[in-house]
């Protein structure tokens, strides 16, 4: 039993930090209906951001996360006005080949000057909090539950954000019609930057919490990229909400499928293969998800 | 702006796609507290027109001007911090909110604007146009009619001076077409410069005074109701029939 909970506490922990990464990929496909291919660059960025804040600016690490997290969020703005908002003009013709050749070109272009401007080294912040959580039989870092509660903060402030604010409500407008939003006086054009900025400050935020516990390196987004896409498809597409549960999921079946695995060995080999697993028996129960379009909205 | 301005005009408005003429130099004038219907057969222009001048399509030509401002070039969230509100021909709400929530994110898309009063306005439309008992109601739950109305609603919320409603009688049941037809009259009276859209003549005739006719992308006619409708070109583009 205490060997489950172990394996359910780190799941919950690698779940959480999933579904942060997914709720910012999710945020931006939603409103601006474009799949960011560069979200795992984004969160790559965050990572090196806190890092240097921490290290170079001689600040405490939550300050690194919240400064990463501002950082990409200014990014985003600036990376949404010049290269993706050409794409809603008549300058480009073919909008969705568009969308997706600048996100996947950010992605190469990050990494690549990560590792010119970053080296190809792993670096490491120092952790939020040294030592070890013991409770019973529950073992966990510190750093671990620190991020694992900062997570939440975030999670819960932007299911807050979304239902509880005019301008979550606008998001949500447009994500549902933006034609039917601008009619009402939103301006779809000023949510997509909102949305793209807070989509960047959330996958940078993801990376910030996840340094301290992983190593940082410049192709460290490649595989949490991959992961949120598997987690907004589980999660239903669009649905915010369904993407933090998609995301926890996630983070448990992949930590209790790997700890239970009969082959030790090649127990942490599989790690992805349980995410695939999951994710094809899931649409074979449920083609529209675990919280499908039709059921729920933005938030 | 000079007092006998109007409030709203169009000139030379034109609209094509490819080599198709839409619109062609379309021009009219609105004063204010008027109610108009705009008809005309299938694929005459009108929803084009209602298109451009809420700012949903640019014109090729022509200029738009809301109180002595040209909007042409402007974009749809523009025209309705004007005060230029509209309905379609198929609602479009948000259909994952709820009736109160789909009335309550015009009146917060101002960024002054409070969450208290914006319920209690909300409330308030929804008392006038009898749907309360459905606050609480997903919209995709509503009828077509009570689409209808909760889209006429939504554009109640922006307090506008001008409301366009496109096709509001169309696939509606008749005990609730006349209850948008009292609808839209209680709002002309109470000062609301209103344009409809139909094909329900009946219906256009038992609400507006003056009945602007386009056909072929061109306005044909523009006057009082009852004699527009009897104009011998009016009835030839509707039924394609001489009449002598």
């Amino acid at each position: 039993m205490s060997y489950f909970l172990l394996l359910a506490v780190n799941g919950l922990v690698i779940g959480l930090i999933y579904a942060l990464t997914a709720a910012g990929l999710t945020l931006v496909f939603s409103v601006l209906k474009v799949v960011n291919f560069g979200h795992g660059a984004l969160y790559m960025l965050g990572g090196y951001a806190s890092y240097y804040i921490i290290t170079a600016l001689h600040m405490p690490p939550l300050v690194g996360v919240a400064g990463a997290m501002v950082a990409l969020f200014v990014f985003g703005v600036i990376f949404e006005r010049l290269v993706i908002a050409p794409m809603y003009t008549d300058k480009v013709e073919r909008k969705d080949e568009y969308a997706i050749i600048v996100t996947f070109g950010l992605t190469i272009l990050l990494t690549n000057l990560g590792l010119v401007v970053f080296g190809p080294f792993a670096k490491s912040p120092p952790p939020f909090m040294s030592g070890v959580l013991i409770l019973g039989p529950l073992i966990l870092p510190y750093d671990r539950l620190i991020a694992a509660v900062l997570a939440i903060v975030l999670l819960v402030g932007l299911t807050l954000f979304l239902k509880r604010t005019a301008l979550g409500q606008a998001l949500d407008a447009v994500s549902q019609s933006r034609e039917s939003a601008a009619v009402i006086g939103i301006d779809p054009r000023r949510m997509y930057t909102v949305a793209f900025g807070l989509g960047s400050a959330l996958a940078g935020g993801a990376g910030a919490l996840i340094a301290p516990i992983f190593a940082l390196s410049p192709s460290m987004g490649d595989l949490p990229a991959v992961q949120a896409f598997i987690i907004i498809v589980l999660g239903g597409m669009g649905s915010v909400g369904g993407s933090i549960a998609g995301g926890i999921l996630l983070g448990l079946v992949q930590s209790l499928g790997v700890g239970y695995l009969p082959d030790p060995n090649r127990a942490l080999a599989y790690t992805q293969a349980f995410g695939a697993l999951l994710l094809v028996v899931t649409l074979l129960v449920r083609p529209t998800g675990l919280f499908g379009r039709s059921h729920l909205r933005l938030e | 702006m000079p007092a006998d301005a109007p409030f709203f005009s169009v000139e030379g408005l034109a609209k094509h796609f490819g080599g198709v003429h839409a619109v062609q130099g379309l021009s009219f004038t609105l004063s204010r507290g008027e109610i108009v219907g705009l008809i005309g057969p299938n694929g005459s222009g009108k929803t084009t027109t209602i298109n451009m001048v809420t700012g949903a399509l640019k014109p090729d030509e022509g200029a738009i001007v809301v109180e002595g401002a040209d909007m042409a070039r402007s974009p749809a969230h523009l025209y309705a911090r004007r005060g230029v509100a509209r309905t379609f021909q198929v609602p479009r709400l948000f259909r994952r909110m709820t009736v109160l929530e789909n009335l309550m994110v015009p009146a917060l898309s101002d960024a002054t604007a409070r969450h208290g009063p914006a319920e209690e306005r909300a409330r308030e439309v929804l008392g006038f146009l009898r749907l309360d008992h459905l606050a609480d109601d997903y919209a995709r739950s509503l009828s077509g009619g009570q689409q209808k109305l909760l889209e006429l609603g939504r554009a109640l919320m922006l307090k506008p001076r001008l409301l366009l409603l496109d096709e509001p009688f169309a696939g509606v049941h008749p005990r609730l077409l006349e209850q948008i037809a009292e609808h839209i009259r209680t709002l002309n009276r109470d000062g609301h410069t209103i344009v409809l859209v139909d094909h329900n003549l009946e219906a256009i005739q038992s609400v507006v005074q003056r009945v602007m006719v386009m056909a072929r992308g061109r306005k044909i006619a523009d006057g009082a109701a009852a004699e527009v409708l009897q104009d011998p070109e009016v009835v030839r583009a509707y039924t394609g029939t001489r009449v002598h």
